[in-house]
């Protein structure tokens, strides 16, 4: 006998996002540095910079474009820029 | 073992109301920002700040209704907070999806500009939960009343001189839940008073629907049929498609293990079973079916893409969901008599979406494709076909591995959907068809080789559309070959 959750999707707590700091949604894989995988981290900072700087950056995380954090898609070689018509990296 | 169906093409079972196919945009994630509304001064195409490529997408899937603004948005949604020009409008925060900043640039002057594009009835669901009856009143004044008032006035100074026509309203949404944590007898009281209040103007007849059950909750059909059934013209129900547990963990949209797969195929299965149940207390009360069953969400619910903001629900959506969508259209058709409506979550970016976009790139899910290629069942007429299926087995259970559904429409065209959830073995079936002299068929086909096969931004076509050949056709009928995880549509002529 399969149990069915009763339960509403607005309620769920997990869905809140919040204006903590940049790496407050820590990815546990970067610590796993693999060089094929992800950029060094000069690279990285200078990306997640730019994403700073940008006006398309809400909640002090989420790239618009994208929803994906910043500090997530800045780490990966094979992520870029989502902004229409001007990728800044 | 070979499976056997009959086809009675002579055997009518009720028109398939094309609303079943319907869809839901919520201010929820990028579905309603970015997904749809970009704004006039975007680089992406748009014509007055709505994405053209979605509207593309969405006329060619025949999108018949769309559902707005939530969802758990609608019983926080103050609709004056939206209309009026932008600049001025109230900046407020989204507490139900994340807390994040809405700045209500898509209002219901937006809606309806996107509903006309589309082509499509707008359905509005109205605030219940945290809204009043004079706000929801003059929601229903402000887009329909013709003369003059102070709401159709406000609504001419704002730019539309005429009053929209407007059939489908919810009265409140999931009041069990976020619409308010409501008593199904509270709600039930509260959906006639406010209701009483949602006019019919200048000859507009609105559709009012009843805030339903969720899931198995049949007291809540119980109850409101009981004591609001003369009231409301449909009644809603919610099912999502969860693989694992709502709290502990859903399962993943992609990399996810067989058990996964199989125990979704089952879990879709269930909305046939709780059609029937909430069905049977609806007949109770209703036995000429004059009110509709809305299942006004629907659709697999995972855990969102990794590194993706968790307020935002966004997930990938694979071969396993174009056969839970099939798979809720064959159920649906059975129960057309019922089911006048539904509404899959949601249209662009968030849970079971049709498309995906990025900037400007935007990639069609195979759920897209199930809509697209399903949409000759639209106002169809359903017609008999039945058979045994082969179990599919996985780990001890079993489900049948083969579901179908017939239409026929104005042509005299038949239609033949089948799908084959079963995760490794091809499927043999022979329909025996009854009625109807065939010449020539074709078809087309949407299956994969791998249970996580998608498309990507990198990759937007690895999961499509083919034409499909395996079949024969004899003096008899079909003989059918369904390779692993596929979708078929064919059409007898």
């Amino acid at each position: 006998m399969m149990k069915y959750s009763n339960d509403c999707k607005g309620c769920q707590r997990n869905v809140s996002v919040t204006d903590e700091p940049l790496i407050y949604y820590s990815d546990s894989s970067i610590e796993d540095h693999d060089d094929d995988e992800f950029v060094h981290e000069d690279l990285y900072s200078k990306r997640v910079q730019l994403c700073l700087d940008c006006t398309s950056l809400q909640y002090g995380s989420t790239c618009k474009y994208s929803g994906v954090l910043i500090s997530y898609k800045a780490k990966r070689k094979n992520k870029s820029c989502p902004m229409p018509g001007a990728a800044k990296w | 073992m070979k499976q056997q169906a009959i086809l009675n093409v002579d055997v009518e079972q009720g028109i398939i109301n094309k609303n079943i196919y319907g869809h839901f945009a919520e201010h929820l994630g990028r579905c309603i920002y970015e997904g749809i509304w970009v704004g006039e001064d975007s680089q992406i195409p748009n014509t007055n700040g709505i994405r053209n490529d979605v509207v593309e997408a969405l006329k060619n899937i025949n999108i018949p209704v769309l559902r707005w603004p939530g969802g758990c948005f609608a019983d926080e949604y103050h609709w004056k907070d939206g209309v009026g020009p932008r600049e001025n409008r109230k900046r407020m925060v989204n507490t139900h999806w994340g807390g994040v900043v809405e700045n209500n640039h898509f209002g219901t002057h937006e809606f309806m500009m996107l509903c006309e594009m589309l082509e499509c009835e707008p359905y509005i669901c109205g605030n219940v939960g945290s809204g009043t009856v004079q706000e929801m009143s003059e929601w229903v004044e402000y887009m329909t009343f013709k003369g003059e008032s102070p709401m159709a006035n406000w609504r001419r100074e704002n730019g539309q001189e005429e009053p929209w026509k407007l059939t489908y309203f919810g009265v409140g949404n999931e009041n069990w839940g976020c619409g308010g944590n409501m008593r199904p007898e509270y709600y039930s009281d509260l959906y006639r008073r406010y209701q009483t209040y949602v006019r019919d103007y200048d000859g507009n007849k609105i559709y009012k629907i009843a805030g339903g059950a969720n899931v198995d909750d049949y007291n809540w059909t119980e109850v409101l049929m009981r004591e609001s059934a003369r009231y409301m013209d449909g009644l809603s129900l919610h099912y999502y498609t969860v693989p694992g547990d709502f709290w502990a963990g859903k399962g993943a949209a992609t990399g996810f293990p067989e058990g996964e797969w199989f125990v979704t195929m089952k879990k879709a299965l269930h909305m046939d079973t709780l059609i029937r149940k909430h069905g049977t207390i609806m007949d109770k009360y209703d036995p000429t079916k004059r009110i509709g069953m809305i299942i006004d969400e629907w659709g697999t619910w995972f855990e969102v893409e990794p590194g993706t903001n968790p307020g935002f629900l966004y997930q990938q959506n694979t071969i396993r969901d174009a056969l839970v969508a099939g798979l809720h259209f064959h159920i649906f058709h059975d129960h057309c008599d019922r089911v006048q409506m539904t509404n899959i979550a949601q249209t662009v970016n968030v849970l079971q979406s049709m498309m995906l976009t990025e900037g400007e790139k935007m990639i069609f899910t195979p759920t897209y494709h199930v809509f697209e290629m399903y949409k000759v069942h639209h106002d169809a007429t359903k017609v008999a076909i039945d058979m045994k299926a082969n179990n599919y087995e996985f780990d001890g259970e079993t489900i049948p591995q083969v579901s179908l559904t017939a239409s026929k429409n104005d042509e005299g065209t038949v239609h033949v959907s089948i799908c084959n959830i079963d995760h490794k073995h091809d499927a043999e079936v022979t329909i025996d068809i009854r009625g109807l002299e065939i010449s020539n068929v074709n078809g087309r086909i949407l299956t994969a080789d791998k249970m996580d096969a998608h498309n990507s931004f990198e990759d937007g076509e690895n999961v499509k559309p083919v034409e499909f050949t395996g079949f024969s056709l004899d003096g008899k009928g079909l003989d059918i070959t369904l390779p692993p995880m596929s979708v078929v549509v064919l059409a007898l002529n």
